[in-house]
């Protein structure tokens, strides 16, 4: 299938494109920053330091991931909408993303100016689709294998984890589609660690050519990740150079959005990668030109 | 007549070569693979390994498990599949020098298996697998109770209150090895000697390695 461009909200991504999605938490207890733009006025200075750092996409996030002390929709809603209408007037050209997986807060924050619904577990909500029609804004389609959100992997096994990826992410795509969200708007996403362990993750970013392949275009969320610390026997404070080595590998395999912590570190990895590629030109060339 | 048997994890992190280096999981193993060797030593001429599965039901005493589906080599073709916690036992009474006859039995909720003939039991069972919450809920208060529980039976060597255990709160536990569990109980519910090698959760479930004879 052709690789097609992906537009979200006020913007346009080519194909040859590689996008920063920084993640912007509303939380207090998130596994790397710990709690630092909990506090609304921490996180506007969070999203205006990612955007002068050269961020495509912010991605504002009110519940974490891992496991730990529920945040019911409403709180989830209060943690988000509000300030997504923020950001929204701040940054007009920024593309604004939340990580959610339920339909509730999905419509809040569209309704707030949202342009993407970041859904890290796999549709357990069917209904993120009809919201990601209804606002005609667009969705993450990504695989959490068997897991319910804000679990931890326990023994999970696949007989092919890419076979598996692949189904679970197409059919989302195709059900989005089907429900009326514009193909241009969806991307897929294999969530490395989410619903699988360290070896799943490794064939997985082996192996993403084939996800690529798809034509959707693939979103990456590899920063300062598990399988990363394992992989290194690193702590979660020192797993950015691992971090960027994973990038740069699924950068060269096509992948076409990141989703990081570290902003400029990553934008320079990624400027790197794609000038190797032949996809955007060095930013100054004059050696043994003179 | 069951006259000793070894409880240990039945965990993919007991095969070696999908934990790299990891010195917890080393620890684990190694406290399994002593645990099997007192067992061989104590001369049982016919071992039953037991895990819990879907349904009750035979599995060749010549297979492996495919280690495959969690990130490890594939198995080679012709060699028959068992279920994971079967091959990993199977490969414990490998390393201990094991040579008798060996009975492959998955355990399922509802019927004991026969287990003629054999003389001892391998048991591949974890106590809860929400020993890692973080937070103080209710939950990880009660997987640790269970958790106590089952150890508290081991060290009395009177495995009978683990048979007084509703299957349902095993199950809200995250307890998938229950069956094998109760099946320990039922077999063997009181030792005249118990050696408890192991018990931590370092990964949030409950492991135990054990060895039980009458």
């Amino acid at each position: 299938v052709k690789p097609s461009a992906l537009r979200l909200g006020p913007r346009t991504f080519e194909v040859t494109d590689r996008v920063v999605m920084a993640i912007v938490n509303r939380t207090p207890d998130s596994f790397y920053d710990r709690g630092a733009t909990f506090a609304e006025e921490s996180a506007m200075r969070r999203v205006h330091e990612v955007v002068a750092e050269g961020a495509d996409i912010v991605d504002i996030g009110g519940v974490p991931a891992g496991p730990g002390a529920d945040v019911d929709v409403g709180a989830e809603i209060e943690r988000t909408a509000s300030f997504v209408a923020a950001v929204r007037s701040a940054h007009p050209d920024l593309v604004i993303s939340v990580d959610t997986y339920r339909h509730e807060v999905a419509r809040a924050v569209c309704a707030a100016g949202a342009d993407l619904i970041n859904d890290p577990w796999g549709g357990v909500d069917d209904r993120l689709a009809e919201v990601a029609a209804e606002f005609d804004v667009g969705i993450v389609c990504a695989h959490a294998g068997p897991m319910a959100p804000r679990t931890r992997p326990f023994r999970v096994a696949y007989d092919d984890v890419v076979a598996d990826v692949l189904a679970h992410t197409l059919d989302l795509a195709a059900k989005a589609v089907a429900a009326g969200v514009d193909p241009s708007r969806v991307i897929i996403d294999p969530a490395h660690d989410f619903g699988k362990n360290t070896w799943h993750s490794l064939e997985v970013t082996r192996r993403l050519g084939e996800l690529v392949a798809t034509g959707w275009p693939v979103l990456v969320s590899l920063s300062n990740k598990d399988f990363v610390g394992e992989t290194l026997d690193a702590p979660v404070d020192d797993r950015v150079t691992g971090t960027l080595a994973t990038t740069s590998v699924c950068a060269w395999l096509g992948a076409r959005v990141y989703r990081v912590h570290q902003t400029r570190q990553t934008r320079q990895a990624l400027d790197m990668v794609s000038a190797i590629a032949g996809d955007r030109p060095p930013r100054r060339a004059v050696r043994g030109l003179a | 007549v069951i006259a000793a048997a070894a409880l240990c994890p039945a965990a993919p992190l007991m095969a070696a070569e999908l934990t790299g280096d990891d010195p917890d999981a080393a620890a684990v193993r190694a406290a399994a693979a002593d645990a099997v060797a007192r067992i061989v030593r104590s001369g049982a001429g016919a071992v039953a390994v037991v895990t819990a599965g879907p349904v009750t039901r035979e599995w060749p005493a010549t297979g492996h498990a495919d280690l495959a589906p969690y990130g490890g080599p594939r198995l080679p073709g012709g060699v028959p599949r068992v279920p994971l916690g079967l091959g990993l036992g199977g490969r414990l009474l490998d390393a201990a020098g094991f040579s008798g006859d060996r009975l492959l039995w998955t355990v399922g909720p509802a019927d004991p298996p026969p287990l003629d003939g054999a003389a001892a039991l391998l048991v591949m069972a974890d106590g809860s697998a929400h020993r890692n919450l973080k937070t103080s809920t209710d939950l990880a208060a009660r997987a640790e109770r269970f958790d106590a529980l089952v150890e508290k039976s081991i060290v009395d060597g009177d495995l009978t209150p683990l048979l007084a255990v509703d299957p349902a709160l095993a199950e809200d536990l995250m307890v998938p090895g229950f069956p094998a569990l109760r099946l320990l109980a039922a077999e063997l519910p009181r030792a005249a000697s118990v050696e408890l090698l192991y018990c931590a959760a370092p990964f949030g479930v409950g492991y135990f390695v054990a060895t039980l004879h009458i």
